[in-house]
């Protein structure tokens, strides 16, 4: 017993020492080396290529969206270039200045005596901020991710990056095939590389704000075409966007609302839910489609405890059915940023909710 | 102070352990395999997905059904009925009749990091069900000879037929199938031919989470010299792929009293 308190008195010492407070170490997850996509709570084998999952610290931290070198443990600005930091997902590891070779996912004490550093690696789609102010999706093809920005009339940019969500290599971004649409059935304009490799651009026509345009784009040779849809309401200023949360009301948009979805009786929780199906309605026009997920799993949880509390109205199961359906497959569409697919689920979405309300209101 | 590196190490990974901390970025569900999800496959999905099933996957050990995740959630979230695969869209129709509460738990598992649960609760083994679901038939006709599947083919329709030794004409009211190798049975048409006219449909047997005879209403009058046909869709899943497979099906006949 002795010995087991002096041994986790030492380690806290260590712990420490490392500059790292015992409340601030997080859990280990495993994960692939070959496929970091792959996590698990628990030691086993990748599901994809069967390979001995490794441990893996991840954490939260605030980086700038530009500099990734910036790390800091608080919201902030960069030191570097003073944008507003922004949170990624990383993993922690412990290395040491003069051999990093070490790097171990606990913290220790380096051998010439002084604690190890803290050092943070990225992580597959652990950063899906915008770098230029822009709107930010990931592709269908769950590796890359794009981001589109309007910083002029008539003109359109788009950025395309890892999974990393770091620029593409030069070499694969020139085997990236991009064209941008303005109204279907009209002919689209081609997206092309600047001589830097940075992004793809396009003159187009002078749109009104909001200026909603399609991107269409080939990753590679042999991929098909994806699509993603933008609606700019403003020019895009080459800082970063906010991360999806509460937009602010000045601007008249609806405000998402906290997350624990309200107990009470039937008629406020239909009221709720007719709240986040205004906030899911506003999202899908004004093109914030990152941010449906938010209201819509919101509202489908609202739904199910509906259907709970109104235990005697069987005819409840078909719209509810349909807002747990729809509400997935907006926050599965939101991330791909596909217009057509998102209004078609809103619609039936809302239709549902106008279903429920209507049932609920019979009783 | 020195302090040997390994122990430290050692310690700090116990240590780790017992400090409370945020859930890792992974898993975001607040329902697991062992106590939510489970019971869900095994009444919903558990005849077809189960090893040796009409089903591509088992989805009755929490190794078996975690790789699918992401299908999962593509086939729920699908609101296609008949496809090209499925082009009666008996499999849309047996896939999509979960009740929103059981959607929503699969759902959220699936895209939520598919966490296992307590490994105190992991459910036992299942074994493939295949059996007269409605006693023993009046009348049981097998195939004459095992069908052989070549390696090469992943999909066959083959004809059998039965002329039936009948001394009177009987009513039967219910017709069923025991697949020999439930894994590629996919369909059974079933036609009666009397005489020289053309074969008339009884129906068509499918595989079910809940598997019951096809009921004949009214009755199908089966008269001595008359024929039974049997269309059987024979299709092999990824796993058998390259395989030789084998079936010897038989039909179940069940008279009116």
């Amino acid at each position: 017993m002795k010995a087991r308190v002096l041994a986790m008195l030492l380690a806290a010492a260590v712990i420490a020492a490392a500059g790292v407070s015992a409340a601030q170490l997080a859990p280990i997850s495993w994960t692939c080396p070959m496929h970091p996509d792959v996590l698990d709570d628990r030691k086993g084998k990748c599901s994809v290529c069967g390979m001995d999952l490794e441990p893996v610290r991840l954490v939260t931290v605030w980086t700038c969206p530009v500099h990734g070198v910036i790390f800091e443990p608080e919201p902030g600005k960069c030191r570097i270039c003073s944008r507003q930091l922004v949170t990624a997902t990383m993993a922690l590891t412990w290395t040491c200045a003069g051999n990093k070779q070490v790097n171990q996912i606990e913290p220790g004490v380096c051998p010439d005596g002084s604690p190890m550093a803290a050092k943070y690696s990225p992580r597959p789609h652990g950063d899906h901020n915008p770098k230029h102010g822009g709107i930010f999706f990931m592709a269908p093809d769950n590796w890359h991710h794009i981001e589109g920005t309007y910083p002029a009339p008539g003109r359109f940019r788009v950025f395309i990056y890892d999974e990393f969500s770091k620029p593409l290599a030069l070499s694969k971004a020139r085997q990236v095939r991009a064209r941008v649409v303005t109204k279907e059935g009209l002919a689209s304009t081609p997206l092309l590389l600047v001589r830097s490799g940075t992004f793809f651009e396009a003159r187009i026509d002078q749109l009104p704000l909001p200026a909603q345009m399609t991107a269409k784009i080939s990753f590679g040779p042999d991929d098909k075409e994806s699509r993603f849809d933008f609606a700019f309401p403003s020019y895009s200023k080459d800082q970063p966007a906010p991360s999806p949360a509460p937009v602010s009301t000045s601007s008249g948009r609806a405000q998402p609302s906290p997350a624990a979805p309200a107990e009470g009786d039937v008629a406020a929780l239909v009221s709720e839910l007719k709240t986040r199906e205004a906030e899911v309605n506003s999202l899908v026009k004004s093109g914030a489609f990152g941010s449906l997920y938010v209201p819509a799993l919101q509202a489908k949880d609202l739904a199910l405890e509906i259907q709970a509390k109104a235990a005697n109205q069987p005819a409840l199961e078909s719209p509810v059915k349909q807002i747990v359906v729809s509400a997935y497959l907006l926050d599965s569409y939101g991330d791909l940023g596909d217009r057509e697919k998102i209004h078609e689920a809103s619609r039936t979405f809302s239709a549902a909710v106008s279903a429920l309300e209507t049932l609920v209101a019979r009783r | 102070m020195k302090i040997a590196g390994p122990a430290v190490a050692a310690v700090c990974a116990t240590l780790s352990f017992w400090l409370p901390g945020e859930a890792h970025k992974g898993i975001t569900s607040k329902f697991t395999y062992n106590a939510d999800v489970y019971p869900i496959f095994l009444n919903r999905c558990g005849h077809c997905h189960v090893a040796g099933g009409v089903g591509p996957m088992s989805l009755l050990s929490y190794e078996d059904a975690f790789p699918w995740a992401e299908s999962l959630r593509a086939e729920l979230l699908e609101t296609e009925g008949a496809t090209a695969d499925d082009p009666a869209g008996f499999i849309a129709a047996a896939h999509r009749n979960a009740p929103a509460r059981e959607l929503d738990v699969i759902l959220d598992w699936a895209g939520g990091g598919t966490p296992e649960g307590d490994p105190a609760m992991a459910p036992r083994p299942v074994a493939l069900r295949n059996e007269w679901t409605h006693g023993e038939p009046q009348l049981a006709l097998p195939l004459g000879a095992p069908y052989q599947m070549p390696p090469d083919a992943m999909e066959a329709i083959q004809e059998f037929t039965w002329p039936l030794a009948l001394s009177t004409a009987r009513e039967a009211n219910a017709i069923d199938v025991l697949p020999g190798t439930p894994a590629i049975v996919r369909e059974v048409d079933l036609l009666l031919r009397t005489g020289t006219a053309a074969p008339r449909p009884l129906g068509t047997w499918i595989p079910k989470q809940n598997p019951a005879p096809l009921v004949l209403s009214p009755p199908a009058r089966l008269e001595p010299g008359s024929t039974l046909v049997a269309r059987v869709h024979y299709r092999k899943t990824w796993k058998y792929e390259g395989q030789p497979m084998t079936d010897r099906s038989t039909i179940g006949v069940y008279f009116l009293r």
